[in-house]
């Protein structure tokens, strides 16, 4: 993967955003810090990467959109050096990965992302600690322009599809 | 459609592709609280240190 520009981030991001070898953190108003990464998937079909983003004292923010704009400009710029996929997983912490799932389709569905990129975000069964099954929510994002587009769509689709379909 | 060497994963495959992919996800979350574990342990390192009682001297 390309290294971020940082400085490009920062010409449009409301919280400053610097680098920590791979990592890529930003510090709020309100003193919440959080940390950023990309790393690639393992899947052999096309190139893709899984997009983390953590915020290790957990503190809640409600309302801070600086947060949202801050984040879409880090994938905004992932995306003008690295016209791959990006893949996101919640976490499951506190069980709220349904909210967390929706929060993040929110920051990403503004109109000139939906013009750009191609979003689908669904709950799949996964497994937890000790083998017990867990709802995991997944996104895709893939730019409109990739070649490989329709493949990764249904693929998408047919994977989650045989998660969905075993039993519990 | 581009699909030379379109190959479907089998369902075993799927399941291990979440898996690790939650495997990491859990490995970053722990590198992070490692990194901010630290950045508080110098914090308090450079406070017990009296450094800032001589510099406002």
């Amino acid at each position: 993967m390309k290294s971020l520009d940082v400085t490009r981030i920062n010409i449009y991001a409301p919280y400053k955003v610097w680098s920590d070898g791979e990592i890529y953190r930003f510090e709020t108003d309100n003193g919440i810090k959080y940390l950023v990464d990309f790393e690639l998937d393992s899947n052999p079909y096309y190139t893709a990467f899984w997009f983390n983003l953590t915020n290790p004292e957990h503190t809640k923010s409600p309302g801070d959109i600086k947060i949202a704009q801050t984040v879409i400009c880090i994938i905004e710029e992932f995306f003008r050096l690295n016209p791959d996929v990006l893949l996101y997983m919640c976490s499951t912490d506190n069980g709220q990965q349904a909210q967390r799932a929706r929060l993040f389709l929110r920051w990403f569905n503004g109109y000139e992302q939906q013009k750009r990129y191609l979003i689908k975000a669904t709950e799949v069964r996964g497994v937890g600690p000790d083998d017990k099954p867990i709802k995991e929510y997944i996104a895709l994002i893939v730019p409109r322009n990739h070649p490989q587009l329709d493949e990764i769509v249904s693929r998408f689709d047919a994977e989650v599809a045989m998660f969905n379909e075993m039993k519990p | 459609m581009a699909t030379t060497n379109y190959k479907q994963r089998t369902r075993e495959e799927v399941m291990a592709w979440l898996q690790k992919a939650r495997e990491r996800k859990d490995a970053f979350q722990k590198r992070a609280n490692e990194i901010f574990a630290e950045e508080d342990r110098l914090r308090q390192q450079a406070a017990d240190s009296h450094y800032y009682d001589i510099a406002v001297k």
